[in-house]
């Protein structure tokens, strides 16, 4: 029973980096809750040493540090006529497995420029076999969806299009 | 007392290893290298040093494998059906297999070759025969599929081919059955004067590898069994063996053996080619088709021909010789340096070694025998450069190591001869296990043979393998050749009978591989580049049902309104782009294959539901951990009913 509460937090916690604060916290009032109810504060070490490995494996959380193939990638002003280009790109090549506002094979993409660095971004669309292979938060991504990102082939263009396309969707709420 | 029993132990114990040791079969290990494990270990993870292409015989197909480590890669689809791959299933494919008689899924396939610039392979493509209906395939390297299959008119039967010339001007084929010329009702009885044989010439377009028959040449009804194209000096001409010279039309095996010598015929075909530009020639009609895979649509078509340009060799003064050859020649095999052509006589006693600069010599001072049919017979002493005695029983096939060395197969004494091209005499010899019948040599029939390797290829394996019931598998057998001896490594199974092989290093194509089809080039009047674009159209009882797939799912997955008796056609466009992520389609109770749908492609099923009710389809090939779901459901309702169509996007 333990050892299956266990399990499920730290899936909760590896599966999504993204609200890894308020999923921390959480980890910490239920545990805390169970921990009252059962008074077995032997076992609340061993929990904090797990979940303090956890979170350290799962590199820095924000984009700071944490590995990428593109590096440096500079974000100007939103370049309009990519971003049309790009709205044309994700529909056929994203679109089978990503919404803007649902979760379907992958994550849901409306607001993923807030989440994610454009190094990330680029990075995914362009080398997803790198990634998760070295990056941690694909690496948990893949744990929650089961599915690996599939390569599209892109051309660099054609990612930096679709970047300025999402750059846009977040602009107008993340739907579009 | 308990010494004693230990001393007795000892001494039944060494008594009892000598009788094993003396009574292992010894047959079994005969000529295997001691260190023959280690030479065709290749470690996991890593690649084998050549790729070997085998036909696949009565099979249709064609294999490919590693050497040396003799793993199975692929059985490429060329001739007949292939279930696995929706090859000749789906409507794209289908076309591959028209002939002049309608679509045949099956041939008997034999002889594979390989484009060649300069007399070596140039990693383009690889040609083979189709011997029971007359055809000729060619299969792209870059993506290991038949791109073209191409009818031979006025032939009975496409044994001496694929064979092609040096810088892969022309691709061969001759017939083994005569038949009249044009085919028509006839007394079989009425051979000698109304059967003839065609020799033909396949141009190749060096750009595309487009084939298209250039010329035939009609010849005496004989049975023309081997080719191969003269290279180095002897580029310009081709050399085609013949047996039943008798001209049998029953009985062959007794029939067709009773001259002492039939002939190899020498065509020169740079001559043939300033006839045609004379126009000396005559234009035969026969039906033949020619279907080709169109890169981008990712479909076969069917294009029907009926005009050959023929030349009759007695108005063609120099376009063919007979040198006559002892008893039935199987090979007409042409030397590295182009000077030597080897003739394998199955049921002679020696191997007849013809010299190019002296048949040149010969045609020159017209030392003719006699004439057939206006073709002149060159005397043999004047054409031979020698004999090899001795060489065993049933030679048919020879090649070369490029190091002045021949091995030739000898199928009667299911042994492999080696002899050099100097003297003409036996070096050494090593069973095969059982009844070989061509041998290859990677690169041996070339001007500059790789060597290293030869593979038996052969005919029956009875004891060799863990049995199968009443049919035992074929079997190839990988010899070392790299030093004075040959030494046995390997035996390894191989689809269908295993006629002929090609062999060349991984290097040269290795890296030129298609990995997947690029949606952009995806010229399918079907094709669905996006899911937004997913739809399902009835044109009165024809539904067409325009899918895609992506890891892992179909778009749509419900539909609707399909009704008993529809003609569904499925137009599957796998959205991936990605190397080695083919998905697959099935619907069930179809009378038909699955789809096998690469990165890019867009392929068709057909399916005409026969009964109501609820139809699931599912992806067959494993794409990701959630494959299993990648499924969905097709709603069958009566003919006359109006459930609507609908599908879910």
């Amino acid at each position: 029973m333990i050892k299956e509460y266990r399990f499920n937090q730290i899936q909760i916690l590896k599966s999504d980096n993204i609200h890894k604060l308020t999923e921390v916290k959480m980890i910490f009032n239920n545990a805390l809750a169970f921990f009252k109810r059962r008074k077995q504060f032997f076992k609340l070490s061993a929990l904090i040493a797990v979940t303090v490995a956890v979170i350290s494996s799962c590199g820095g959380g924000s984009e700071g540090g944490e590995f990428t193939v593109i590096k440096d990638t500079k974000l100007g002003p939103i370049n309009q006529a990519q971003a049309e280009q790009g709205k044309k790109i994700f529909a056929e090549k994203c679109a089978s497995c990503h919404k803007y506002d649902i979760k379907l094979v992958g994550p849901p993409l409306g607001d993923v420029v807030k989440r994610r660095s454009a190094d990330y971004i680029l990075s995914q669309i362009l080398y997803p076999e790198q990634m998760i292979t070295n990056n941690d938060t694909v690496k948990a991504l893949l744990s929650k969806y089961m599915t690996q990102m599939s390569n599209q082939h892109l051309s660099m263009l054609d990612a930096k299009a679709v970047l300025e396309h999402l750059r846009v969707v977040v602009e107008n709420g993340g739907k579009k | 007392m308990k010494k004693n029993l230990l001393l007795y132990s000892i001494a039944a114990l060494i008594v009892a290893m000598a009788i094993l040791i003396t009574a292992c079969p010894s047959s079994k290990k005969d000529g295997v290298d001691a260190n023959a494990a280690s030479k065709v270990y290749v470690a996991p993870g890593q690649y084998d040093e050549f790729y070997a292409f085998f036909s696949g015989g009565f099979s249709g197909q064609m294999s490919v494998y590693g050497l040396p480590s003799g793993r199975l890669f692929r059985v490429i689809p060329v001739f007949s059906v292939d279930a696995e791959k929706g090859y000749g299933f789906s409507e794209e494919s289908k076309a591959m297999l028209n002939t002049s008689h309608g679509f045949v899924p099956w041939d008997d396939a034999h002889h594979p070759e390989y484009s060649m610039k300069g007399g070596m392979p140039d990693g383009r493509w690889i040609f083979i025969n189709g011997n029971n209906t007359p055809r000729i395939a060619r299969i792209d390297l870059t993506t290991f599929t038949t791109k073209e299959i191409i009818e031979i008119p006025n032939s009975g039967g496409n044994h001496s081919s694929a064979f092609g010339t040096e810088n892969c001007e022309y691709v061969m084929a001759g017939t083994r059955f005569s038949v009249p010329i044009p085919n028509e009702d006839v007394s079989i009885e009425d051979y000698k004067q109304k059967f003839k044989g065609a020799l033909s010439f396949i141009k190749v377009d060096p750009n595309n590898g487009k084939m298209d028959i250039a010329f035939q040449i009609l010849m005496p009804g004989f049975d023309y069994d081997l080719s191969r194209a003269g290279k180095a000096k002897s580029h310009g001409w081709s050399f085609f063996s013949m047996y039943n010279t008798e001209q049998a039309n029953s009985m062959l095996e007794i029939n067709a053996s009773q001259n002492d010598k039939d002939f190899i015929a020498a065509v020169n075909w740079k001559k043939a080619e300033e006839y045609i530009a004379q126009g000396k020639f005559k234009e035969f009609t026969s039906n033949y088709v020619h279907n080709y895979y169109d890169e981008n649509t990712h479909t076969a078509i069917s294009e029907k021909k009926n005009k050959v340009k023929v030349l009759i060799p007695g108005e063609c003064p120099g376009l063919v010789y007979f040198m006559p050859s002892p008893k039935s020649p199987h090979g007409c095999d042409v030397d590295p340096t182009g000077e030597f052509i080897v003739g394998g006589g199955k049921l002679a006693t020696v191997i007849p070694v013809f010299s190019f600069d002296k048949m040149t010599k010969a045609i020159a001072d017209k030392k003719f025998d006699k004439e057939i049919d206006g073709i002149p017979v060159l005397n043999y002493q004047s054409v031979i450069a020698g004999e090899v005695e001795k060489p065993g029983l049933g030679p048919l096939h020879t090649e070369f190591d490029g190091n002045g060395f021949a091995y030739t197969s000898m199928f009667v004494s299911s042994e492999i001869v080696k002899w050099s091209l100097k003297d003409f005499k036996v070096v050494d010899r090593i069973p095969t296990y059982y009844s070989i019948g061509h041998l290859m040599i990677p690169g041996g029939n070339t001007v500059k043979p790789y060597g290293k390797y030869m593979v038996a290829l052969n005919k029956i394996t009875k004891d060799r393998y863990l049995p199968t019931g009443p049919e035992l598998c074929q079997s190839a057998q990988l010899i070392d050749i790299s030093g004075d001896k040959m030494k046995l490594l390997l035996d390894f199974p191989t689809i269908g009978e295993p006629h002929y092989g090609l062999a060349f290093p991984a290097s040269l194509i290795k890296d030129k591989q298609v990995q997947y089809y690029k949606m952009e080039n995806n010229k399918n009047p079907h094709k669905t580049v996006k899911e937004a674009d997913t739809k399902v159209v009835r044109e009165g009882s024809t539904v067409h049902i325009y899918m895609t797939t992506i890891r892992s799912h179909f778009k749509p997955d419900n539909i609707e309104g399909i009704k008993v008796g529809d003609e569904v056609y499925f137009h599957v466009t796998n959205l991936e782009q990605d190397w080695d992520i083919p998905h697959g389609f099935a619907v069930l109770g179809n009378n038909s294959s699955e789809l096998l749908i690469l990165p890019g492609e867009t392929s068709t099923i057909k399916w005409i539901p026969k009964e109501t009710g609820i139809y699931p389809f599912y992806c067959t090939d494993f794409c990701s951990a959630l494959h299993q779901e990648m499924s969905g459901y097709v709603r069958v309702s009566p003919a006359n009913s109006s459930t609507k169509l609908t599908w879910n996007k």
